[in-house]
């Protein structure tokens, strides 16, 4: 029972000072620039009682003060937000960026780059030129501190999670699953699969921007040898304002 | 002048508050499991509470005092030793620089808290010093604390007196099973049939020993999402209730991670997660379903009472109880080896991985 894109965005309840804006049940683009939008709206809004919000793939998380802003008078503020205009076709952010994060395929820096490429039905050479010229935008930042999910990569790659998690994948890896990528800030278990490794410092603290990067922004993985990549100053990242 | 670490239980930690307000960054937030016992600790010490203060689980530990301070342990009851002194949790006791604390068993509760007076004064990572074990984030280099560690204090004034709560502690005891956990329906009770939702509120579910401080999985029956268990990922928040495909309820806790990509049935009330998080693994409960008007009535409920026990310190006098009291009260446990408490209760749950 899918959910009919007539009646979305919805809002929903979370706890008692919590509510969620969802543009769609599953992410495509548009939903997902509504969400970023609706997002940057709501914080230009400045409406007192609002702690704190939160883009993800297709949603936006609001948390606010209920002794402050009752969760009526919110809620109404959220449906009169919401038809102010059509957020699906809402501009993405000024000032993105677009970074070139150096990457290393396959062998032990991605040691399941053979098994996703089979999955998308591709020889690993196909996999590593499809992934590493892809150009993805940052979709959302979550799980843990900077850390992206990316999409969305060509149909090839909507492959499934693997049913078993990998125990721990390094920080600074890269995995993939349906159509889309994740770079990891931490090393932490997964059921995506591991395909490559960078030396992107995602979260640096005491930075002017403690975070590489922003929902909006766009990333390209260009293939580099592992001994190139320990030669990089961090990671060797690369960033220039898009727009 | 810095607390010195001479053994430490499982699961030792710096906490505060948590990191709030930089959810958008990807930043979970950490912090006191039980917010409210780690308040009183911090109180007890006449300290504002927004210190940092060290968590347990199990078995505190041994700590020598680098200066003369005030030291209180919060949380349950637990054995706490200065040499052959015996100290009682839930106020605040003076401790000579060079001193040693010992700090055992915690009893009836799963997480205890050590505040000293002027904090633990590790720098802030993004705004807080609490530590999120898992991303190694802020704390003492991110991690639990081991044996050799100084953790550095903030300053304070030692002329203060200590302090107790006027009445004893008015929480109940966890293993109260009539009192409900208390939940507000959504973010997706939609992805739920009304025969689920229903049996959210009948059903007896059961603490695992699948717990750690970024969630708890709970044995009951099988909550099937009939709209699937795969969602866009969206955000999460501490209290969550969330699904995974093996129907098997999983209440997200302190340390949770910012998004998650299964529908969340409901979420425990703000008032009622230490309750739950303080519930020892194997005990039983049932969730209450309340509206968002209750909830907030049972919030404001909620801290005017902590506001009241923080209100009510008093200074307490002479209060070193004799070995021969405690025993004749039958309080006195012995300290014990960490090995033997800890058993296997928080390795990390296989679901908590996107």
């Amino acid at each position: 029972m899918p959910l009919d894109d007539a009646v979305s965005p919805l809002i929903r309840t979370v706890g008692l000072d919590g509510m969620l804006v969802s543009f769609g049940d599953r992410l495509s683009e548009p939903a997902n620039r509504a969400a970023i939008a609706f997002r940057a709206a709501l914080d230009a809004q400045g409406w007192e009682g609002i702690e704190e919000s939160s883009s993800s793939l297709v949603s936006c998380y609001v948390r606010f003060d209920p002794l402050v802003l009752a969760h009526a008078v919110l809620h109404a503020r959220l449906e009169e937000l919401i038809a102010a205009q059509d957020w699906l076709e809402a501009e993405l952010p000024h000032g993105r960026m677009l970074h070139r994060i150096p990457t290393v395929y396959g062998g032990t820096s991605g040691p399941q780059l053979a098994e996703a490429a089979a999955a998308a039905g591709l020889s690993e050479a196909e996999a590593l030129e499809s992934l590493s010229s892809a150009r993805v935008r940052v979709t959302a930042l979550g799980f843990a501190p900077g850390q992206p999910y990316l999409g969305e990569l060509p149909e090839c790659w909507d492959i499934p999670r693997q049913q078993a998690l990998t125990p721990r994948v390094p920080k600074g890896a890269l995995v993939v699953a349906i159509r889309q990528l994740v770079l990891f800030g931490v090393s932490a278990p997964t059921g995506w699969r591991h395909v490559g490794q960078t030396g992107a410092e995602l979260f640096r603290e005491g930075a002017e921007r403690p975070f590489l990067l922003a929902p909006g922004d766009e990333v390209v993985f260009p293939a580099v040898s592992a001994e190139a990549l320990r030669g990089m100053a961090n990671g060797g990242v690369s960033s220039e304002v898009l727009s | 002048m810095s607390l010195e670490i001479l053994s430490a239980g499982p699961m030792l930690s710096v906490q505060d508050h948590g990191r709030h307000g930089r959810k958008r960054f990807g930043v979970p937030a950490a912090g006191a499991m039980d917010r409210p016992a780690m308040d009183l600790a911090n109180a007890l010490c006449g300290n504002p509470l927004s210190a940092a203060a060290l968590e347990f689980t199990a078995i505190g530990g041994s700590f020598r005092a680098g200066r003369a301070l005030r030291l209180a342990v919060t949380g349950g009851d637990c054995d706490i030793r200065i040499g052959e002194r015996l100290l009682s949790a839930g106020q605040s006791h003076a401790v000579e620089a060079g001193e040693v604390v010992k700090i055992g068993a915690l009893k009836g509760a799963t997480w205890g808290y050590i505040a000293v007076s002027g904090g633990i004064a590790v720098p802030e990572v993004l705004g807080a010093r609490a530590t999120h074990l898992r991303f190694a984030l802020g704390g003492l280099e991110g991690r639990a604390l081991r044996a050799a560690d100084q953790l550095p204090l903030g300053d304070a004034d030692e002329t203060a007196p200590c302090l107790r709560p006027r009445d004893p502690a008015s929480r109940p005891g966890p293993n109260a099973p009539e009192r409900a956990i208390r939940v507000v329906l959504g973010p997706q009770d939609d992805y739920f049939s009304a025969k689920v939702l229903a049996q959210l509120e009948t059903a007896r579910f059961r603490i695992s020993a699948q717990r750690d401080r970024m969630a708890m999985v709970l044995d009951g029956p099988s909550l099937p999402a009939m709209r699937g268990h795969d969602i866009v990922s969206d955000g999460i928040v501490s209290g969550a209730i969330q699904v995974p495909a093996s129907g098997q309820p999983m209440v997200l806790m302190a340390d949770a991670q910012t998004t998650g990509g299964y529908p969340k049935i409901a979420t425990v009330t703000t008032a009622d997660l230490p309750r739950l998080a303080q519930l020892p693994t194997g005990a039983d409960l049932r969730f209450e379903v309340v509206s968002r008007d209750e909830a907030e009535d049972i919030l404001l409920a909620e801290r005017a009472r902590l506001r009241e026990v923080l209100a009510s310190l008093v200074p307490a006098t002479g209060m070193t109880l004799s070995s021969g009291f405690l025993l004749s009260c039958n309080l006195a446990g012995s300290i014990v080896e960490p090995e033997a408490v800890m058993g296997r209760d928080l390795e990390p749950s296989k679901d908590m991985a996107q």
